[in-house]
């Protein structure tokens, strides 16, 4: 298989994927608990298809999402959600798969579906958050410990992600091993 | 079809992109030194009614753009009653109607095609650091014509799980569509390599 054709070719369908899963209707895992997929997208892009091809995939994303593409969830998109107050946890979106496709590249003597979880919660969770509590803090005028109590609403959600993200990699990898490119 | 567009032409759609770009950074920047709010609040009066004077259809169109700060002026509104500064978070809260909707109509005024071109002029130096722009190109076409191509097929995948179970479809669908964006990308690449469309 052509392999810069197959990256360029995975990269743009794992964008389209994380657009999908925003437009896509929200995803309910509790009983009147409506998460958006979309974040989970975000991990699933760094733990399947590892730490460089994730993080470029959403930099695609974004960069069409900002070009006036409203594919972030809710239909947001443009210019206005670098100045929104989630625009943190935006930027934070390429760093967060890259830290998830790192971890579950580096942990590989772990099973698939440990190296993905703490992939997906490292990356996920606690790489994201750094920079979304800042740019919250920043755009909202709050201090940082004030930025994280807002922050922590999302907390649960994105717990119940990782944990599913960590399932469907370990999924995807006992059904076609050569497609979880992070441990190949 | 995916483009966040006004749902009717305006004047704004004349006026080049790069300006337009400019003009948005300039004023996003101003913003941030304005600190009273009576003149917060006559600058977000002014934009409305600039939105109003493109008609209706666009005032509202251009309202339900501003939906998704929603929460976050519950919140704020919320925590500056509490900590006895409304003032404060009205600021706030202001500064941030202004910047999201100036951005806002700046992104609905033009077409992707003009600001991809923008891009396309800024990323033009770095062939020279050897950069592949071909590749960022390539990526993002392919990006636009399988994005409904994705959707329909979660779509499809949602339908026939819910034939099968009699339930609402959740994640249950997200495993499926991830293996046919595998295949797909394996006839893709295979494609763009048999026809030499794209050069390393």
């Amino acid at each position: 298989m052509p392999k810069m054709e197959k990256n360029i070719v995975l990269i743009s369908l794992f964008s389209a994927f994380i657009a999908v899963l925003g437009l896509a209707p929200k995803v309910m895992i509790a009983s009147g608990v409506p998460i958006t997929a979309q974040s989970m997208g975000i991990m699933l892009c760094g733990t399947v298809l590892g730490a460089k091809r994730g993080a470029l995939a959403v930099l695609l994303f974004l960069a069409l999402c900002a070009l006036g593409l409203p594919l972030l969830s809710g239909g947001r998109g443009g210019l206005g959600i670098f100045a929104s107050p989630s625009a943190g946890f935006v930027i934070g979106f390429p760093l967060a798969a890259y830290a998830a496709g790192w971890l579950t590249t580096k942990l590989r003597r772990l099973n698939v579906f440990y190296s993905s979880l703490v992939g997906a919660i490292i990356g996920g969770i606690f790489v994201l958050y750094i920079p979304g509590i800042i740019g919250m803090s920043i755009i909202l005028g709050k201090s940082i410990s004030e930025a994280t109590l807002i922050a922590l609403i999302y907390l649960p959600g994105d717990c119940i992600k990782a944990i599913l993200c960590a399932a469907l990699t370990q999924t995807l990898f006992k059904l076609r091993p050569n497609n979880v490119l992070s441990r190949v | 079809m995916l483009a966040l567009r006004f749902p009717q032409p305006t004047a704004l759609d004349n006026v080049p992109a790069s300006l337009k770009l400019l003009l948005l950074a300039a004023a996003t920047s101003g913003i941030f030194f304005i600190s009273t709010l009576g003149t917060m609040f006559l600058i977000f009066l002014a934009i409305t009614t600039f939105h109003f004077l493109f008609g209706w259809q666009i005032f509202k169109f251009s309202l339900n753009l501003l939906k998704p700060l929603l929460p976050f002026i519950i919140i704020m509104v919320f925590w500056h009653l509490y900590s006895r500064d409304l003032t404060g978070g009205l600021l706030i809260i202001m500064r941030l109607l202004l910047i999201v909707s100036l951005a806002n109509l700046v992104t609905c005024s033009t077409k992707t095609s003009e600001i991809t071109e923008i891009i396309d002029k800024i990323l033009r130096p770095m062939q020279f650091l050897n950069i592949n722009t071909q590749a960022i190109s390539l990526s993002v076409i392919i990006f636009i014509r399988f994005t409904p191509i994705v959707l329909e097929r979660h779509h499809i995948l949602s339908l026939a799980y819910k034939c099968r179970s009699g339930k609402r479809p959740s994640w249950q669908v997200i495993l499926p569509l991830i293996l046919s964006i595998m295949d797909d990308a394996d006839h893709v690449a295979q494609s763009l390599k048999s026809r030499s469309t794209f050069r390393v």
